[in-house]
């Protein structure tokens, strides 16, 4: 036996990282994203220019959102598929609200209220998730699924396919405003980003999270209040979602039935990219960050670079593919 | 046992050999952390660089010569190229497809480049496209509004700026367009009405008899004018009965209309259907019935159509449809384009009729809308007869 061992020992001996290396692997996407901004700034001169990295952050701020709440639901060890719908019915209730349909009159109310109804509607929407995953015992992945596909019905019933527009633009403001030439849904992004990361890197509100996510029962052992805790995850990552609707209606000026259709996709890319790992427990905010930002800029650099529109989405999901393989092959050196 | 243990260390020196290689980059520790890098920056070039840019479709020889014609006269006499921005919505769609296709050939025509992106059925991205197109300094802006009021946006964006915006086969709620180009659909349904009535008088010797109406999505302007130009044409006729069935565009819906139908009134003698793509449903559903029977059988049930789909081509050729309408779907391109070049000019474009002797699309027209203008190119009915037509788009893009 300790032959065998002692062979496997040599085959597979174990090696000490320095700091610098442990540094080097802990950002790597960060060191993707610079070598692609390189690559960028190369083949697309306009890349580096004020007003495409602005656009770059404008695009990405409704979509910084949405992986800022899935990060939560992710590091607790659950995933929430619904916020892409919560984010669209949300908005819709808003919108309805404040200008109703073609046909319909509409209810003229004012857009704070609306926009206090459309938040509320958010956090109750991770209320039932949170209920049905942790006191009923449904996968969240199904769970999550049902209620997508309702709300994405819903929205369609309230909607008829038809586009909400002529927004007050008070209600507008926050998505297509602009405070010295930057978006104010940027700042926003910001915003919240910052508050995220640190709570959950330095309160209890992120301990708690991580120890969740690591291990359930370790964690109840421990004396957190594992359901309670889950829930108001749900909670606040439908929350987030419903605030993303607001912006991005306020940034489109309107609301389609099919508002942020496939955003929860760039989601779960950007947040596993960044190394929030999908089994809870492990990554962190700023990682997902550095996702965010990636998925961001393969799309814009694909198309400034003049790629024809056909293969611009092939394209899109090989790079994404190539920066997870480079991930992985992190967690082997790692491991060894 | 001798032998197996030679396998045994066989297998065993095939490892060792790999994982020496392993040993090896491990060794040159930095490599670890550079080859990901370099790989992503080797990919990303080959993609990049790589990945078709877009292309003329080159359909005789005569173009091509044009296209280069053109270009070297603009290289020698203009220092500036113009670079077109296109945002296609949805580009699965083969009807999108021919639309890009259209503009494309138009814009290289003239010797112009064309950027082109695909919002992929979200809004949100089609606004961040136009965004990027901005970015690159594009001269116009060309779209088919993946939805008609959240395009706004972009346009208001694009008027701040001075560039000048069009949109082909969906206008916009606001904002400031230079020039819509879009199919006259009422044209369409009257064409089809009016086929309708000629088939009907040929088989009863009067026009009488059941139509089957499958509605498009009656919220949008397309749906309501394909009804309303066939409705206009069949009121005229009052012994013909017509049952209309919104679907919404969707095939299924279609279908089931057609099913329904036939339960209720087995002696239907025509389908009329706002789209090929929900007339796929409704041919798919006869054919299940068994009612699908070619022209000339006494149980033939007449299908009409708009759109004018390389499908809905093969089934007139095959006798199965009667005719169809179709859209000048390569040529909103190609007269888009010329408008552009008029716009890049500084020439204005004014309302009233334009005739250009031999184009299907003549004769067209160019109205005042509420966000600027409006032009409207005439529809071909297809038949028989001219279903060979090169100028089809169903013929165009195979």
């Amino acid at each position: 036996v300790s032959n065998i061992e002692a062979k496997n020992n040599k085959i597979l001996p174990k090696i000490r990282l320095s700091t610098l290396q442990n540094f080097f692997l802990d950002n790597i996407t960060w060191f993707i994203l610079l070598a692609m901004v390189v690559v960028a700034s190369i083949i697309a001169p306009k890349f580096l220019t004020k007003l495409n990295l602005l656009n770059l952050l404008t695009h990405v701020s409704i979509l910084g959102i949405l992986v800022v709440a899935e990060s939560l639901c992710l590091i607790t060890g659950n995933l929430d598929l619904s916020i892409e719908s919560t984010l669209g019915f949300s908005a819709v209730i808003a919108a309805w609200l404040m200008v109703g349909r073609q046909d319909i009159s509409g209810w003229n109310v004012q857009p704070f209220i609306a926009i206090i109804v459309m938040l509320l509607v958010g956090a109750v929407i991770g209320l039932i998730n949170g209920y049905i995953i942790v006191k009923i015992g449904l996968d969240p992945f199904i769970a999550t699924l049902a209620m997508l596909i309702i709300l994405r019905g819903l929205t369609l019933v309230i909607t008829k396919g038809v586009a909400l527009y002529n927004l007050p633009s008070s209600f507008n403001v926050l998505g297509s405003g602009n405070i010295i030439g930057i978006q104010i849904s940027v700042i926003v992004w910001i915003l919240i980003f910052a508050i995220a990361y640190f709570v959950m890197s330095k309160c209890r509100f992120g301990r708690v999270r991580y120890a969740i996510g690591g291990s359930k029962w370790a964690a109840l052992a421990s004396g957190i209040r594992v359901d309670r805790v889950l829930i108001a995850t749900f909670v606040y990552s439908s929350l987030l979602a419903a605030f993303a609707g607001w912006i991005l209606a306020g940034r489109l000026h309107s609301v389609v039935a099919n508002l942020g259709e496939g955003m929860v996709f760039d989601a779960f890319a950007a947040s596993v990219i960044g190394g929030v790992s999908l089994r809870g427990g492990r990554g962190t905010l700023i990682g997902a960050l550095s996702g965010v930002l990636l998925i961001g800029l393969i799309g814009n650099i694909l198309t400034l670079a003049h790629v024809s529109a056909f293969w611009i989405d092939a394209s899109r999901g090989m790079l994404i593919m190539v920066a997870m393989i480079i991930d992985s092959l992190k967690q082997r050196i790692r491991r060894r | 046992l001798e032998g197996g243990e030679g396998i045994k260390n066989w297998k065993g020196n095939i490892r060792n050999y790999i994982m020496f290689n392993w040993k090896e980059v491990k060794e040159l520790k930095i490599k670890r952390i550079i080859f990901p890098i370099v790989l992503t920056l080797i990919v990303a070039f080959v993609l990049v660089s790589c990945a078709p840019k877009v292309q003329p479709t080159v359909t005789s020889e005569e173009t091509k010569a044009e296209v280069t014609e053109t270009t070297a006269e603009t290289t020698a006499e203009a220092k500036k190229e113009i670079t077109i921005g296109y945002a296609a919505p949805w580009l699965p769609d083969v009807g999108q497809v021919t639309i890009m296709q259209g503009l494309i050939d138009g814009a290289m025509k003239l010797g112009w480049k064309v950027i082109t992106t695909d919002a992929n059925g979200d809004v949100q991205k089609q606004i961040n496209d136009i965004d990027n197109l901005i970015t690159m300094g594009v001269d116009a802006v060309v779209s088919v509004p993946q939805d008609s009021a959240a395009i706004v946006p972009a346009i208001e964006k694009c008027n701040q700026l001075g560039i000048p915006f069009f949109t082909i086969d969906r206008g916009a709620t606001g904002g400031k367009i230079v020039l819509t180009v879009l199919a006259d659909n009422y044209l369409a349904g009257k064409q089809e009405g009016d086929n309708l009535i000629k088939l009907l008088t040929a088989k009863y010797g009067e026009p009488k008899g059941k139509v089957l109406e499958l509605q498009g999505d009656l919220a949008t302007n397309v749906a309501q004018l394909r009804g309303k130009g066939f409705d206009d044409v069949v009121a005229q006729n009052p012994n013909i009965k017509l049952i209309q069935v919104p679907t919404k565009w969707a095939p299924d819906v279609g279908a089931k209309g057609v099913e329904d139908t036939l339960t209720t009134d087995p002696d239907l003698d025509a389908v009329y259907f706002h789209s090929e793509y929900t007339g796929a449903g409704v041919v798919s559903a006869l054919d299940r019935l068994g009612k699908l029977v070619p022209i000339g059988d006494k149980n033939h049930i007449i299908i009409l159509g708009i759109d004018g789909s390389a499908d809905a081509l093969n089934w007139i050729r095959n006798d199965l449809m009667d005719s169809t309408s179709s859209q000048p779907l390569y040529d909103f391109g190609i007269v888009c384009s010329r408008y552009i070049k008029d716009t890049l000019e500084g020439v204005e474009i004014k309302p009233g009729t334009v005739e250009e002797p031999g184009a299907l699309w003549s004769p067209a027209k160019i109205q005042e809308v509420a966000v600027g203008l409006e032009l409207q190119l005439a529809t071909t009915l297809v038949t028989k007869e001219n279903v060979d037509d090169p100028g089809l788009w169903g013929n165009v893009l195979k």
